[in-house]
């Protein structure tokens, strides 16, 4: 059984050997490099948690490719889906229907959904396709703490339009 | 692009290679990815100290975190698999092949140009001969054409329906029963060149399993495209309803199905359910 040391030294060859070429294809379909990166290192840590198929794999390489594509739908998924909620909480609200689109006026539309915090974080997110890490700096929060804070807020959405 | 079709990318601009891979997302071929990809680095080289830098952000931001931010086992779980696609076509398969024949041909329609092709680990709807494109021995290498995406932005869509009518699809297609719990999490549309093709996915909220359909639709006067399912050794079970052939695959606890709308039109539905739900699902898709 590796030692954490050693692990940690044969992940991080790995990485440096691979992350250029992960990066490229991430920024290829994200089109945004904060985003690109973001989907990288998302990789590196679901290899973290799974070592040993990595290493069982045969080609770490190849393994790395495919769960990246993995990470990259799954971003787009997640994406999209907080895109339908805030649409769907446009919709919501029937005063607002009558009203612009835009984003400009898109921080009228959820007062009573979300607090001004919250609202501020999913714009961050959703709209101007901030990576968590940017979104984390900006608030001075850590990473962990902007991902819960999304989900939460994710959750209460769910919960005030009724799905 | 056949997969023993040599890659030439002399002829592609560092755009028309990006757009290649995009395109790899929602196909299979492993081999032209790292192709493409070696291609693209050679191009576009590192900057001194990039990963390190990388790394740094890796070690400072990422570690240790509780779970990562997104899951790297969306449809199939990062397993090993055997990547050796066995150059024989099953006898289920010429099987399948040879009742989806009778079928349409009984019905009066032109006989289908796809038919379902399978090994122990791949799952496909090829072109219209036997022999998987592997066995050919292709002479020029030609650039990929018709695969570069002139506009893939993403189009959400509020609904199975609304997609559905997005992809300017018609027939058997929105079904009326859903395990309980499903709501849909959502749908979008794609308009890529060459293809459209649709996701929707329903979830229990606050659960990490989804049920997720995919229809895609190539485009008149296109070469089209196919697409790879893997599954594992579990047998594939052919459903046949109203006409068209259903096929129900395994992948180590996701299902799947998958049919041809019509020649232009494959179909999926798939998640980590029974394949009794599955079924039910289908059989719900002609409830009106």
């Amino acid at each position: 059984m590796q030692t954490e040391e050693k692990q940690r030294e044969l992940l991080k060859k790995l990485y440096l050997e691979s992350y250029h070429s992960l990066f490229l294809y991430a920024r290829s379909v994200l089109q945004d490099p904060s985003l690109a990166e973001e989907a990288v290192q998302d990789t590196f840590c679901i290899a973290c948690v799974k070592q040993e198929q990595l290493a069982a794999s045969g080609n770490p390489v190849g393994w790395l490719v495919q769960t990246l594509k993995n990470v990259l739908r799954n971003m787009e998924r997640s994406h999209s889906s907080l895109y339908s909620f805030m649409r769907t909480a446009v919709l919501y609200d029937d005063t607002v229907l009558k009203e612009s689109r835009e984003d400009a006026n898109v921080d009228l539309l959820y007062g009573d959904l979300l607090p001004e915090e919250d609202f501020r974080l999913l714009k961050r997110i959703v709209l101007e396709r901030y990576s968590y890490l940017e979104a984390a700096e900006e608030l001075g929060i850590s990473l962990e703490a902007c991902r819960k804070r999304v989900q939460r807020i994710k959750q209460r959405l769910r919960e005030k339009l009724g799905e | 692009m056949k997969a023993n079709e040599v890659f030439d990318d002399a002829a592609m601009s560092d755009k028309e290679l990006e757009a290649l891979l995009r395109l790899e997302l929602d196909r299979e071929d492993p081999a032209l990815t790292l192709q493409v990809l070696e291609s693209l680095s050679r191009r576009q080289p590192e900057k001194p100290g990039e990963a390190e830098a990388a790394w740094q952000r890796f070690e400072t931001h990422y570690l240790p975190l509780e779970e990562p931010l997104y899951s790297g086992e969306a449809e199939r779980p990062a397993r090993r698999r055997k990547r050796i696609w066995l150059r024989v076509v099953s006898l289920a398969a010429v099987f399948a092949l040879a009742v989806g024949l009778l079928v349409v041909q009984a019905g009066g329609s032109n006989p289908v140009t796809r038919f379902a092709r399978w090994t122990t680990d791949r799952f496909t709807f090829g072109q219209t001969d036997l022999l998987p494109a592997e066995e050919k021995e292709s002479e020029t290498a030609t650039p990929p054409q018709n695969l570069l995406s002139e506009s893939s932005e993403p189009i959400p869509c509020a609904s199975l329906e609304d997609a559905v009518e997005e992809l300017g699809l018609e027939g058997h297609l929105i079904p009326t029963w859903l395990p309980e719990g499903y709501v849909l999490e959502s749908a979008e549309v794609r308009h890529m060149a060459g293809f459209s093709t649709m996701y929707a996915y329903y979830t229990i909220p606050g659960e990490e399993p989804f049920i997720r359909f995919r229809y895609c639709r190539d485009h008149p006067g296109s070469s089209g495209g196919v697409s790879i399912h893997e599954k594992d050794d579990t047998p594939v079970e052919v459903y046949e309803r109203d006409g068209t052939l259903y096929y129900f695959l395994s992948n180590e606890g996701f299902e799947a199905v998958t049919w041809m709308l019509d020649d232009m039109t494959e179909c999926s539905i798939g998640g980590e359910l029974p394949r009794e739900d599955l079924r039910k699902i289908v059989d719900s898709l002609y409830d009106t």
